[in-house]
């Protein structure tokens, strides 16, 4: 009997298979400028792969490309994308769990050059065409406390790693203001303060608790916005049993004059500890703050706005400026168009809104978007 | 899209050019006794105690069932190796030995049911199998009906069933057989399994043990190029299982049977290799299984069976950071009468109850219960040999919601060679069946969906499915011994209040009833069995087009309508060889899937992927004793994929192996 013209022809139909890819065929390479916005997806936790992307926005034709990076260098960026700066028409994408920068040119999106060396990294700051600060949060010892925890030193021209500066506890956002680097000490209370020329600490600032971002408003006036100490609560046996709202701090907002960062400052704290103000940023005017007031235990919540001259802090229990539950936020430079990010970690997706808080548009994105980048 | 379109295309030639060729070839063999055929099908044995399978009362639905030689040559193995070369079911694989989970007809892990001798076994922590922790030689029967059939399976069958069983063997004597394995990255193992009866009492054991340092190469794509590196933290350590039966025979209608599964499998978690730190993580897998069975034939025409079953299941983790320790007890009872209906019918009815008890440190309390139970009537009635139809209904109590979920099928013979042919014999010429059926599905909630803490959401309503299926097999009869049965079905399934686990204003992620999910899809299937002088052959291909997608977005779903699933591919197939001559054994599996996507919202996916896996083995005979040397193959291609996002799968792998049988 013949049978193998039975097989053959199902077998070769099986095996090319293997060579389809998904239909929505990637057009990526954006040959503009500032029309693309960076959507910084961390990735889904529930995979425990935590595949972090980034997806492009095209401000002009609203067309989203999925997982640029991937489609561009045909390799995966890496586990939990935390964020992103640009210089000189590089973009610098820290992966937080794969501990290593990875390095852009744009706007073509091409791999030019990867960072390591690094552990637990967070926030990239570069402060000269040749150098940049990045803060990790280092690993823990075994008895949990934190060790390699600081700032790191690279260089832009060999991307390597090339000098230490030591900070407070879990150094998160840094900001160059009046020609020094303030580091937001998350988990402290203070604020290191660098001189880039010579890579020393020149002070430590006393702030709230858990200082997490910075903005610099139109006068000139550095904002460090801190979101109080979160008490967890456990029984005898360890488990976790939710938020000890009693012993959790409030957020607090610092006003202070980067060029005398030491004198003349402002501090105000937030009526309620019920909420965690996170991730400030100013408006293109740069007279309008504003912030996410999120849930403890979920990092999620509305979008909160303060004017740089308010007397009293906004409520972060009240209807928020912008309500939902996200995990990022944006303002277009530009235009102050605001973007969110919903933070479910596995369906997501971006809302931008006018700056009076009227929603434009929305649109899918990749898991956990937790920032913007406008270029 | 276009290089779908040709395989599509190539498959469905290959099939419809290949069959008339094997079709031209033999006269047809004489028509069995057609009135002993119908009459067989409603008389109960009265001398053996036979079981009436359930797939009496699954008119109309698919079936596959794995045949001896295979069950044998996946004796060492797990189901989830079994199912991914010889299925086109899509098992989501973290590597060998680590985690695979199921996903049948576009359906998700926890909505296929996997059921030991009769009883659910899905773990009731997370509602789902790992199959690699299902060790194939425990069971001496597998088989796989896709599609919803909650009335004859219970919870969890929305997407389909996986049935694993054992039967004694009442063949006087005694008859045994050894096995070692040797294979690449560190594979080794054994298995023994033993049998006797005698007239009054039969006995089974089966023993298996595995080990695997997984130790393999991998590439990694880095700034500069590749980068090959070797895989670590990804060890079985060791995997037992053993299953020992024992049947009675009371009197001459009564069986009374225990049986029990043992498997241990202490592994550790492969880390992603996108991560760049291993967080050590080791997972150890316990569970014990007794069940005791006692089946009476009252008459010729009616039988009941009563089983009482007790399982545990232990889940250890750990890893640098976090420990999680869990262990269920389940308890079970099922009771079934089934009797002959007229000349022409067979009802059964029956009730099942279920309790767990759960000591999970990570639920709100200490202790947790839950209390499931489930009453059922199953009839099927044939109007005409050629007509069969029938008509289940499965009313559960669940804590919170009662779903009823009934079914209806039905297989017409559109048209036969002058004979009327069961579905359990392959005596007709040539026959043509038309094949229908219609099921309301569902699936309980799990206990960490109900109780996690935090989280755990005690008023989760179970998720119901509602499906159809219509199909057509054509039976042919080629030859005195061979044949070939082909097999295409369509399918359609709504499953409604599907679960999410979402983040919401409780500042926690909570599982909630947010989706509905559209399953549709195609299976094709053709298998030939052929046996001339020395040879044997039998030869099998599959292949399924499969399409899942969210139908509503309520407002707190933020998946918008007509995504695609994650993990389910839209084409998957498999072909199968096993070839035999003489002393000489040859076996040859391929299976591919197509791209995946690997998140919720289609934005990631991974490539498709074809496995060549094949083996060739000689049998020498002596004294009553086979000697059977293998050497198998996986993955001959050495092709790099992954079948779960940051996990490499196995480059090229082999292994030999040697059995020696008692017979």
């Amino acid at each position: 009997m013949r049978f193998s013209n039975y097989l053959i022809a199902p077998a070769l139909a099986l095996l090319s298979l293997a060579g389809c890819s998904p239909d929505k065929e990637v057009t990526v390479a954006p040959a503009a400028e500032k029309n693309n916005v960076y959507v910084l997806n961390e990735g889904a936790f529930s995979s425990g792969t935590g595949n972090g992307t980034i997806s492009l926005f095209d401000k002009s034709t609203k067309a989203v490309t999925a997982d640029v990076f991937q489609s561009v260098n045909g390799r995966r960026l890496g586990n939990l994308t935390q964020s992103m700066a640009v210089r000189d028409k590089r973009g610098y994408i820290v992966m937080n769990g794969s501990n290593k920068v990875e390095v852009v040119s744009l706007p073509d999106f091409k791999s030019v050059g990867v960072v390591t060396g690094l552990s637990s990294p967070r926030y990239f700051l570069p402060i000269s065409t040749s150098r940049a600060y990045v803060t990790q949060w280092g690993t823990y010892n075994s008895v949990y406390n934190p060790i390699r925890a600081g700032i790191k030193v690279v260089d832009l021209i060999t991307n390597t790693v090339v000098d230490s500066i030591a900070t407070g506890s879990m150094p998160e956002r840094l900001t160059m203001a009046g020609s020094k680097v303030f580091v937001a000490n998350y988990g402290s209370n203070t604020v290191t303060v660098i001189d880039p020329a010579t890579n020393r600490v020149t002070n430590t600032l006393t702030v709230g608790d858990a200082p997490n971002s910075f903005a610099l408003d139109k006068n000139n006036r550095l904002w460090v916005l801190c979101g109080g100490f979160v008490a967890y609560l456990y029984d005898a046996n360890g488990k976790y049993l939710g938020i000890d709202y009693a012993n959790t701090t409030a957020g607090s907002l610092y006003g202070l004059d980067p060029a005398n960062p030491t004198s003349g400052g402002t501090s105000r704290t937030f009526a309620s500890n019920q909420r965690v103000p996170v991730d400030i940023h100013t408006n293109p005017a740069g007279d309008q703050l504003y912030f996410r007031a999120t849930d403890a235990a979920s990092y999620l919540g509305g979008v909160v706005r303060l004017g740089i001259a308010d007397a009293a802090l906004p409520s972060l229990t009240g209807t928020p400026f912008i309500n939902g539950l996200f995990y990022g936020l944006g303002i277009d430079p530009d235009n102050g168009t605001i973007y969110t990010g919903t933070g479910t970690f596995s369906a997501d997706k971006m809302t931008r809104y006018q700056p009076d808080g009227s929603k434009i548009d929305e649109a899918v994105v990749g898991a956990a978007p937790n920032g913007f980048v406008f270029f | 899209m276009r290089c779908l379109l040709f395989t599509w295309l190539a498959a469905v030639g290959g099939l419809l050019a290949g069959a008339p060729a094997a079709r031209a070839q033999q006269p047809r063999a004489a028509p069995p006794d057609s009135a002993r055929l119908s009459r067989r099908l409603h008389r109960l044995a009265e001398v053996n105690v036979r079981a009436v399978g359930p797939e009496r009362f699954a008119t109309g639905s698919r079936h596959y069932e794995a045949d001896s030689a295979t069950l044998s040559q996946y004796r060492n193995g797990t189901v989830a190796e079994l199912l991914q070369d010889r299925t086109p079911l899509y098992i989501k694989s973290y590597g060998p030995g680590q985690l695979a989970s199921i996903s049948m007809r576009g359906t998700s892990a926890q909505q296929t049911a996997v059921l030991w001798n009769g009883l659910n076994i899905m773990l009731p922590t997370l509602g789902q199998n790992d199959f690699a922790l299902l060790p194939v030689g425990a069971n001496s029967g597998l088989a796989v009906q896709p599609g919803p059939a909650a009335a004859l399976y219970g919870s969890g069958a929305i997407g389909g069933a996986v049935l694993l069983s054992t039967a004694p063997d009442w063949r006087p004597g005694l008859r045994g057989s050894v096995q070692v394995d040797a294979g690449s990255f560190g594979l080794r193992g054994s298995s023994a399994e033993v049998s006797t009866a005698s007239a009054a009492v039969a006995m089974r054991v089966a023993a298996s043990y595995r080990q695997a340092l997984n130790n393999y190469p991998y590439t990694t794509q880095e700034f500069g190029g590749p980068v090959r590196r070797t895989l670590a933290g990804a060890a079985l350590r060791h995997q037992w299982s053993l299953a020992p039966e024992v049947a009675l025979r009371l009197g001459q209608a009564g069986q009374l049977t225990a049986s029990a599964w043992f498997t241990d499998t202490d592994r550790e978690v492969q880390p992603g290799i996108t991560t760049g730190t291993n967080r050590h993580a080791e997972q150890l897998d316990q569970s014990r299984r007794l069940v005791l069975s006692y089946r009476h034939q009252a008459s010729a025409r009616a039988q009941w069976l009563v089983r009482a079953a007790a399982f545990e299941d232990v889940l250890n983790y750990h890893d640098d950071g976090l420990t999680s320790d869990s262990r269920v007890r389940t308890t079970q009872g099922q009771a079934e009468y089934t009797a002959a209906v007229g000349a022409r019918g067979s009802l059964r009815v029956g009730a099942e109850v279920q309790h767990f008890s759960t000591t999970f440190r990570e639920y709100a309390s200490p202790l947790t219960t839950e209390n499931r139970a489930a009453a059922f009537a199953l009839l099927r009635y044939d109007p005409q040999p050629r007509l069969r139809l029938t008509a289940n209904l499965r009313q559960a109590t669940l804590p919170q919601g009662n779903p009823l979920t009934p079914t209806a099928g039905l297989e017409w013979d559109l048209w036969t060679n002058g004979v009327t042919p069961d579905s359990f014999s392959h005596s007709a010429a040539q026959a043509l069946t038309l094949k229908a059926s219609a099921a309301r599905s569902y699936r309980a909630p799990t206990l960490n969906e109900r109780f996690f803490n935090p989280g755990g959401n005690p008023s989760l309503r179970p998720e119901v499915g509602l499906g159809y299926e219509a199909g057509l097999l054509h039976r042919t009869q080629l030859a005195p011994r061979a044949s070939l049965q082909t097999e295409l079905t369509g399918y359609r399934q709504l499953v409604d209040d599907w679960v999410q686990w979402t983040p919401g204003p409780e500042g926690y992620w909570r599982p909630r009833n947010l989706r509905q999910v559209l399953t549709q899809g195609l299976e094709a299937s053709t298998a030939l069995t052929l046996r001339r002088g020395a040879h044997r052959l039998g030869a099998r291909a599959a292949y399924a087009f499969t399409q899942a997608r969210t139908r509503r977005a309520t407002p707190d779903d933020l998946v918008p309508v007509g995504q695609p699933l994650p993990y389910v591919p839209a084409h998957t197939g498999t072909l199968s060889l096993d070839y035999a001559w003489h002393a000489w054994r040859v076996a040859a599996a391929t299976s591919a899937a197509s791209y995946r996507y690997t998140d919720a919202t289609a934005q990631t996916f991974l490539p498709g992927y074809g496995l060549l896996g094949g083996s060739v083995g000689y049998a020498v005979r002596l004294h009553g004793a086979e000697a059977l040397l293998l050497l198998q193959g996986s993955n001959l291609l050495n092709h790099a994929y992954e079948s779960y996002e940051g996990r490499p799968a196995p480059p090229r792998a082999l292994g030999i192996s040697l059995r020696l049988s008692w017979l």
